[in-house]
């Protein structure tokens, strides 16, 4: 009821605003209305959950992607009003003399050099129409449609058709723009006109003559039980040989403005065996694009269930096979939902969340039938892609992710078209151009929508598994990771890059020994250690940044001895490493200082001491009877732990990627039996000595050295530098660190894991150095990706106040970001605009116009507005009359003056050409 | 086609009615607005119907113009017993020739002031309204034409009076425009009764059109410039009126094509090469008002029509 009447107020002032339409007449600016769809809300909804999302995890290739869309959404606006702009139409109405019917005649034409654009008319009685309610227009044609009225004008409703709606939801059906179409008509009369005799054998005459004011006869139906028998429509039953009944709408007999919703076309239900494949085969291609992309990331039953499911949806729209029934659906999504918790103990979370979804849009496309369903699918696809692109900011994962929104886009614009075209259109080209059209905005998005700093939000970190250093190690896990060649980090130098043996990059340190595996302590908090700066700052300082991939951790890797970063909130934790806020679950970058001549100053804590000569009871004998040995020997530390390493530096003590597995007493075993082993291995060993020998003394895992990459000029570190060390605390000189490593194998620290292994060992890379052109490649590719890294996913807040000061927007931070964001936004959308309405062939009106309206405009002012039926001349005289006594004599000669120019243009053009 | 007429055809056209309307003016006082009607009337070739009451000087006005005009003048006064042939003339059989020749009835003349039409059979009323429809006469089987300005003013009394037989609206169509001329104003009526006997200036009135200047005057009116804007407010205004709900019927293409018509005479007549709604509004009332019959008796067609009127905006 409110509805109704809110309609009624809008038709009421749009009528005001339009007045009625004369003749043919050109769609321009202020008479066509656009507002989103429910489709464009839940579209803008999407966008601010991907905003909110890309913004929390600060990762550009997300925001990349949602801006883009942003754009396409943006461009789908402006492209939706530039359809309906410049179109010429023209409505007649004509009374059909005999039966008092309207017969309505609507010619819409489009000026050359224009795309073909189909519109949707609202408002004409469906029976009354003799084609579907779309009109296709063509550039440079006319499109006719011709309709009568269901009701004789003479019963007060002009034919039920109070005004007509032209409207058009392309390109992606976010919006709809239209105007209304007022056919000329007069106010009608009070309801007091008696209705006129219609012919005879029409078969509404029968309803006219038993007319009892319900309303107008729309049609005829059954008679059901009950009904009275007045309403019978006797000749007709006869024809018919069953009871009918006329169908009478409920109708208000002066109401201006809406049409009747029984009127109305009702929504053309959509088989989709029929006409939308299109629509469907690309949203079936998107999501298929966005199951690629989360390859390998889902388990594998859901990439799996969503590719058969994919497939088996697009043979089935092929086939016309049955959709499952509901029964069946259930099952299915209470399996997968549970499937799902099974395998990740949880719904939250980035992987469970991402497998949750490719699950419900697998058994989503169960019941695609509708475009509404479409609709679904395009937003489950999107949400797949932006969860690929949120885990993963490699440029082939980015390429894939944009190809999949290319694609939706592409089943949003074939979703969009009305039901009743049926025309082919070239939809990939077209969402080509929305994204092309979009690039500006979307870039302009990218560079001045401000990043937040930190997250609002914490997602659960995901039980997906990240090869790279852990809280624990046991003597053979880093051998295992040296196996990997993924790149852990990469590092620029802004000072001189220091030697191999100096690259000592440090991360969790382990303090919990239980005789084979070490750990990290978390639990417990120690008194902080106070790093004394060395004297000579700044020859001895390096500078440099890093470029970490995900870790899932907290630790930041660093050189040692770091002395300060920037990356905000990130602290010193007491055994010496940096650790960050939160876990490292994507791209970070962060500057570092650090100054490897620093000391640490200050007795070692009395609780930490402790720590860090723990010892397991009852747990390897001999290395403990061993270190005794050594104790008595040896006063001093540094004496003791010398000799170990000169025990470590002789035979049978070797270096191999691949030691034998050691059991319970891992170290006794090492030392005494198999004395074979990798880093993990002699550090182990060693510390396990120290602590038995009274020296605190702890073990560090982190990366040794790196590859220099000469084309991009930075030292990339992978996995496979992969190590571990020891740190001793020696009286006077602090934590000291000794790499066992070094004595036993020297090339490894000099020369890296391939000068240090035999021909025989599994060293990762060894294959590319044989080849040099090969690692050269390599280095390219790693380099290219790295400069996408840097230039892109690395674009933050103080690279982004940085442009906008270049620019010229001041350096206020986020004022000038935002001012920047609109001013550059204003521009490229007017530029679009002007772009996308370039056929509408807007022109300025012509000086006789003008200067008419002026004319008139200034007489207004004055105190005489023209009456809207009266003619140039007759208003100029009226003027005259009305201000001769007084002494505003120019009004009326202006008046007259522009009369006669406008009349010329207007009346006699011919006369004005000659 | 033929070319749209030119200002400057225009003003002379203007130039040349003047003395024509200026003349009426002496005879008939006070009644410019109508004689220019009258005149828009002839410009556009159409006839004429005058509906009021005796004596108000429709046939002065209908002399004054033939006169002024010098163009033959008829007078036809019709009454009940009047039959066809009485004026559209019969053959008769001629001794010498042994053969019929055809006598032509008084409808052969120039000006015809058909008086008190409504008060003749509607046989004879046929017989007349064929002739201005086809502009000629067939009389058994024979088709005589009517000579080239062939001018009808007809004039009717009200309805009501006592032996009228009231013109069916089909017949009415065929005159361009009604008018009314209406009782004179006070100091028209003042100069009325103490100026000349009319009929003694009547007999004075020199002619002030040259036949051949009528002929290119009416050949110029269809070549008044009617422009889309123009039309598109002309067929506004149509459609206004046949959806009004207060009419009973609407106009038919006839009509519409009348009404242009007589608005391009009107233009012509102010000197313009095209028309102005001002035009159409200024010959809508005369033009479409005998036309139309309102649903409601309390009501008239031009209070209808000057609602409709307020209705459709200028373009």
């Amino acid at each position: 009821m409110r509805r109704s009447r809110l309609q009624e107020a809008v038709a009421r002032w749009t009528f005001q605003r339009q007045g009625p339409d004369i003749g043919g007449f050109t769609l321009h600016r202020r008479r066509l209305y656009i507002l989103p769809t429910r489709f464009g809300l839940a579209y803008t909804a999407m966008l601010l959950l991907l905003l909110s999302g890309g913004l929390n995890y600060g990762n550009n290739l997300a925001l990349a992607f949602t801006f883009l869309l942003a754009a396409a959404g943006w461009v789908a606006m402006l492209q939706a009003h530039a359809n309906l702009l410049g179109l010429q139409c023209r409505l007649d109405s004509v009374c059909a003399s005999a039966t008092g019917h309207v017969d309505f005649h609507l010619a819409v034409s489009a000026p050359p050099g224009r795309a073909r654009v189909d519109l949707e008319l609202d408002g004409p009685p469906r029976p009354g129409l003799a084609q579907p309610p779309v009109i296709s227009v063509a550039s440079g044609q006319t499109a006719q449609v011709h309709w009568q009225s269901p009701i004789p004008a003479a019963h007060g409703r002009h034919g039920g058709v109070r005004r007509v709606r032209l409207s058009t939801r392309h390109p992606l059906g976010l919006f709809t723009a239209w105007t209304w179409i007022h056919p000329p008509l007069p106010r009608p009369a009070p309801a007091t006109a008696p209705r006129p005799q219609s012919p005879p054998g029409s078969e509404q005459d029968e309803g006219l003559a038993t007319a009892d004011g319900e309303g107008d006869v729309i049609g005829l139906r059954a008679w059901r039980q009950g009904e009275p028998w007045r309403r019978i429509a006797w000749r007709a039953s006869a024809r018919r040989g069953l009871w009918v009944v006329m169908d009478r709408a409920k109708l208000a007999p002066s109401r201006l403005g809406a049409p009747d919703p029984d009127l109305r076309t009702p929504p053309a239900p959509l088989d989709p065996a029929e006409g939308d494949h299109q629509a469907l085969d690309l949203a079936l291609l998107a999501l298929l694009a966005a199951g690629a992309l989360l390859w390998g990331r889902l388990p594998l039953a859901i990439s799996l269930g969503l590719t058969t499911a994919v497939a088996w949806r697009w043979t089935a729209a092929r086939r016309g096979w049955p959709l499952p029934p509901r029964l069946l659906k259930l099952l299915l999504a209470l399996t997968g939902a549970l499937a799902v918790l099974a395998t990740f103990h949880t719904w939250n979370g980035l992987a469970a969340g991402t497998a949750l979804l490719a699950t419900m849009a697998a058994l989503k496309l169960t019941e695609t039938r509708t475009p509404r369903d479409f609709g679904v699918l395009f937003f489950l696809a999107v949400f797949l892609a932006f969860a690929a692109v949120l885990g993963d900011g490699a440029p082939f994962t980015a390429l894939l992710a944009f190809g999949c929104l290319w694609l939706a886009l592409a089943a949003l614009l074939a979703r969009a078209r009305p039901a009743g075209a049926r025309g082919e259109m070239a939809l990939l080209p077209a969402a080509t151009r929305a994204l092309l059209l979009g690039l500006p905005v979307a870039a302009l998005l990218f560079l001045f929508v401000p990043r937040i700093e930190g997250r609002f939000w914490a997602l659960p970190s995901d039980g997906h598994a990240v090869s790279g250093l852990g809280d624990t190690m046991r003597p053979g896990d880093i051998s295992e990771l040296s196996l990997s060649d993924e790149p852990a980090f990469r590092v620029f130098f802004s000072s001189a890059l220091p030697t191999r043996a100096q690259r000592y990059w440090r991360g969790p340190v382990l303090h919990e020994f239980d005789g084979a595996t070490w750990r990290a302590v978390h639990d417990v908090a120690y008194p902080p250690a106070v790093i004394l700066p060395s004297a000579t700052t700044e020859p001895g300082s390096l500078r440099y940044r890093i470029l970490l991939e995900p870790t899932q951790r907290l630790f930041l890797p660093m050189l040692e001895r770091a002395m300060d970063w920037d990356m905000p909130r990130a602290r010193r934790g007491w055994d010496l490493t940096v650790y960050a806020p939160q876990p490292v679950t994507t791209l970070t970058a962060y500057s570092v200082r650090s100054d490897p001549a620093a000391t640490i100053a200050g007795p070692l804590p009395l609780t930490l001491r402790r720590r860090t000569l723990q010892w397991p009871a009852n747990t390897n004998p001999r290395t403990r009877a061993w270190a005794v040995a050594l104790r008595t020997r040896y006063v001093d530390d540094q004496q003791l732990l010398q000799a170990v390493l000169q025990r470590f530096s002789e035979p049978p003590f070797a270096y191999t990627l691949t030691p034998p597995k050691l059991e319970r007493d891992a170290v006794d075993a090492f030392l005494f039996d198999t004395q074979s082993g990798f880093c993990g291995h002699y550090a182990s060993a060693f510390v396990a000595l120290a602590r038995a020998a009274g020296i605190p003394a702890r073990v560090v895992t982190g990366y040794l050295g790196g590859d220099w990459n000469r084309i991009g000029g930075y030292l990339l570190v992978r996995q496979s530098d992969a190590h571990a060390w020891a740190e001793v605390w020696l009286e006077g000189r602090g934590w000291v660190r000794v790499d066992p490593t070094a004595a036993v194998a020297p090339e490894r620290v000099e020369r890296g894991l391939d000068g240090a292994l035999g021909a025989d060992e599994p060293v990762p890379g060894r294959f590319y150095a044989r080849w040099p052109w090969l690692g050269e490649a390599r280095h390219w590719t790693d380099a290219a990706r790295t400069l996408w890294q840097r230039r892109f996913l690395e674009f933050d807040r103080a690279t982004q106040e940085r442009l906008a000061a270049q620019l010229g927007f001041g350096s206020a931070g986020l004022a000038s970001l935002v001012s920047a964001l609109l001013v550059c936004l204003a521009v490229t959308s007017l530029g679009l605009f002007a772009w996308t309405a370039r056929h509408a062939r807007w022109r300025w009106p012509p000086p006789a116009q003008r200067q008419w309206r002026r004319a008139c405009r200034r007489a207004a002012r004055a105190g005489w507005p023209a009456l809207p039926q009266e003619g140039p001349f007759a208003y100029a005289a009226r003027v005259r009359a009305a201000t001769a006594d007084l002494p505003t004599a120019t009004l009326a000669a202006e008046l007259e003056r522009a009369a006669t120019t406008y009349v010329r243009w207007r009346y006699f053009p011919t006369e004005s050409a000659r | 086609m033929t070319s749209p007429l030119t200002r400057h055809e225009a003003q002379a056209a203007q130039q040349q009615v003047q003395p024509l309307l200026d003349a009426l003016d002496g005879i008939v006082l006070g009644k410019r607005r109508v004689l220019e009607l009258a005149v828009t009337c002839l410009l556009a070739s159409g006839h004429l119907l005058i509906e009021d009451l005796p004596g108000v000087g429709k046939t002065t006005l209908a002399q004054a113009l033939a006169r002024a005009l010098g163009l033959a003048f008829r007078r036809i006064q019709f009454t009940s017993d009047l039959l066809p042939a009485d004026i559209t003339g019969s053959a008769i059989f001629d001794r010498e020739t042994q053969a019929f020749t055809f006598h032509p009835g008084p409808l052969f003349a120039e000006v015809l002031l058909a008086d008190e039409l409504n008060r003749a059979t509607p046989r004879t009323q046929g017989a007349l309204l064929e002739a201005m429809e086809e502009r000629q006469v067939t009389v058994e089987g024979v088709a005589h034409a009517l000579p080239a300005p062939f001018f009808v003013i007809a004039t009717q009394n009200p309805f009501l009076q006592a032996g009228t037989f009231p013109l069916p609206e089909s017949q009415l169509d065929r005159f361009l425009m009604r008018l009314a001329l209406g009782y004179p104003a006070p100091e028209h009526e003042r100069a009325l009764l103490l100026g000349e006997d009319r009929r003694s200036l009547l007999a004075k009135l020199p002619p002030q059109l040259p036949r051949s200047v009528l002929n290119q005057l009416q050949a110029a009116v269809p070549r008044v410039f009617a422009s889309p804007a123009l039309l598109d407010y002309l067929q506004a205004l149509v459609g206004a009126v046949r959806h009004s709900m207060q009419l009973r019927g609407g106009l038919s293409p006839r009509a519409v094509l009348a009404l242009l018509r007589a608005a391009q005479a009107q233009a012509l007549l102010q000197g313009r090469p095209g028309v102005v709604p001002e035009d159409v509004q200024a010959v809508l009332h005369a033009v479409v008002e005998h036309r139309l019959r309102t649903r409601d008796e309390h009501t008239t067609p031009r209070r209808v029509l000057d609602e409709l009127l307020a209705t459709v905006p200028v373009p």
